[in-house]
């Protein structure tokens, strides 16, 4: 039992080391991110509109 | 459970308020930005790494799964997290290897009924999105009643007409954000719940541990489960077979072929950025088990020292009681007695943006599956963007609607997570014949496809409602579910050699 007890404490001990790294990365990344995609997607719709009033 | 006080105060309701709020005046901004059906179901397809692990995370570390990841940690101790292992490992080696979801976005697909339509004709696509319709709703089912349990237990809420005002103000909120904004919504929201929810369970469990210290949880585990509190294989405990259902299900199921999780790989920018996303992503799986597994064993090691909680949680053997709607309460009420005021509203508005997070990205899903798939084939291709996004926002109401009437008739009678992956299993055990079969092996045929998704439909008798109904011994679901799966695959191999395509369409076939 007591190797269980190794495995789980540290699974859990990594786990949250790496989860707590990504959070802090992901967190950065994705705000940028999102200012690109509102950023594209606006393109989109914005050429979408001119090449409709063309026709 | 009685005689329970909780930390949460007005301020914490003024926090989940004002977080609240905020989510749906994002998804009325986002609305600007929609021009089309791609726009409002997979983002424009232009969401890039960062975000698409955020919103990916996000959107699996539903309220629904902390609770019933939570409710398993209590139950079964330290052994369950033997299920976060495998719901990290699988999609790493799927971010590694590309399996499945990689051809699924070369192919360019929306849903995965539509791979059934390129692959084995519209017909296969129309009845699979019919059974992935009904699986994803009733999968769906338990969502509101989880949720209630959350929100009574965590605020101290006992009038149960106030707390299902909560739930229907809630539900009417995630309707608003969802119809409105579409997947660019969905996703933006997902982001936000994956800075709240992440720090906040990791503050909690922080907070716990401190409080408990790591000898008492190892202490209490032994002495409510004993050896299989940590030994996920022992007979007493989960067992071999458990172990592998779990492997399918929250492994391989549900990174790469629940229907939410391709969607999030289909509104991914490149192939690459599918790879990337699930091997990032893996450690969201692996948290998203653990972290809440994890407070559910310390939930065990507060009550355990209470004497009156403790009495109501165990039976007169000892063991856990046979009670699935007060086991999954120990972690919310848990919450309540650990969490400070503040830090308890920043969480609970956390789990609530969670709650809806999973009921958008779930509702947005089943109504753009039963209308891309279903009406509009069913229709010959013919319907204008405009009636499509209209039918998409009516259905969204209406699953919203029958969500409210289930979760108040149906009794659960089984532990939340079994009773997501056995009604899942209605869908996935076909879907996965068809599409591990489907992609890796060119003889595969329409009729098999047929057979797999109609074997698949023997998954409902894992719902013990189901098997009561119809006079049957209590039989595990794990095993209904190995069963499904089983006949599923077999059925394809021998449907697809006993009646083998007349013209090979091979659309999605690859040779690798």
């Amino acid at each position: 039992m007591s190797d269980w007890i190794t495995v789980w404490s540290i699974l859990l001990a990594a786990g949250i080391g790496i989860y707590a790294v990504m959070a802090i990365f992901v967190a950065i990344g994705g705000a940028k991110d999102i200012r690109k995609l509102f950023r594209s997607m606006d393109k989109k719709k914005r050429d979408k509109e001119k090449g409709s009033k063309r026709t | 459970m009685t005689g329970l006080e909780t930390n949460f105060s007005g301020v914490d309701w003024v926090i989940v308020g004002c977080y609240l709020l905020g989510t749906v005046a994002v998804g009325l901004y986002v609305n600007r930005f929609i021009s089309d059906m791609a726009d409002y179901v997979v983002a424009g397809r232009a969401v890039r790494t960062w975000l698409a692990v955020a919103s990916m995370t996000g959107s699996e570390l539903g309220l629904v799964t902390v609770m019933f990841a939570a409710q398993k940690g209590f139950t079964g101790g330290f052994s369950a997290f033997h299920i976060a292992v495998v719901a990290g490992v699988v999609p790493l080696l799927v971010g590694f290897t590309g399996f499945i979801v990689v051809p699924l976005r070369r192919l360019g697909v929306m849903t995965i009924p539509q791979y059934y339509g390129l692959r084995f004709g519209q017909g296969v696509r129309v009845y699979g999105g019919i059974l992935l319709a009904v699986a994803g709703i009733l999968n769906m089912g338990m969502f509101l009643k989880a949720g209630a349990i959350f929100v009574t237990a965590l605020t101290g809420l006992n009038d149960p007409m106030q707390v299902n005002l909560v739930m229907t103000a809630l539900i009417i909120l995630v309707l608003i954000y969802t119809t409105m904004g579409g997947m660019v919504s969905v996703i933006i929201t997902d982001y936000l719940q994956f800075i709240v929810l992440s720090f906040g369970l990791l503050l909690a469990c922080g907070l716990a541990v401190s409080e408990l210290g790591w000898d008492n949880l190892v202490g209490a585990v032994e002495e409510i489960h004993g050896e299989s509190g940590f030994n996920p294989a022992h007979e007493d405990g989960f067992g071999i077979s458990y172990m592998a259902w779990m492997l399918l299900t929250a492994g391989l199921v549900s990174s790469t072929i629940w229907q939410t999780a391709v969607m999030r790989a289909s509104s991914a920018e490149s192939e690459e950025v599918v790879k990337n996303l699930y091997k990032w992503s893996s450690v969201g799986f692996l948290i998203r088990f653990l972290l809440p597994q994890f407070l559910g064993i310390c939930g065990l090691a507060y009550f355990m020292g209470i004497p009156e909680v403790r009495s109501e949680l165990l039976a007169p053997d000892g063991s856990i009681v046979d009670n699935s709607e007060l086991t999954m309460s120990v972690f919310p009420h848990f919450l309540g007695q650990i969490l400070p005021v503040g830090i308890i509203g920043i969480v609970g508005a956390g789990m609530l943006a969670a709650f809806m997070s999973t009921h958008d990205s779930y509702l947005l899903c089943w109504a753009s599956v039963i209308v891309e798939d279903v009406v509009v084939p069913l229709r010959g291709g013919e319907m204008s963007t405009r009636s499509r996004l209209q039918l998409a926002r009516l259905l969204i109401v209406l699953i919203g609607a029958f969500l409210l009437i289930w979760s108040l008739w149906y009794p659960l009678g089984q532990d939340l997570l079994d009773y997501m992956m056995i009604s899942g299993a209605i869908y996935f055990t076909g879907a996965l014949a068809l599409l591990v079969l489907g992609i890796y092996w060119k003889r595969a045929s329409r009729v098999g496809a047929y057979l797999a998704l109609t074997a698949g439909g023997l998954a409902v008798f894992g719902l013990y409602p189901v098997q009561e109904a119809v006079g049957l011994e209590k039989i595990e679901a794990a095993h209904i579910g190995l069963f499904a799966t089983g006949a599923a695959l077999a059925l394809m191999i021998l449907g697809s050699l006993l009646f083998p395509d007349k013209k090979t369409t091979n659309q999605g076939g690859t040779d690798e």
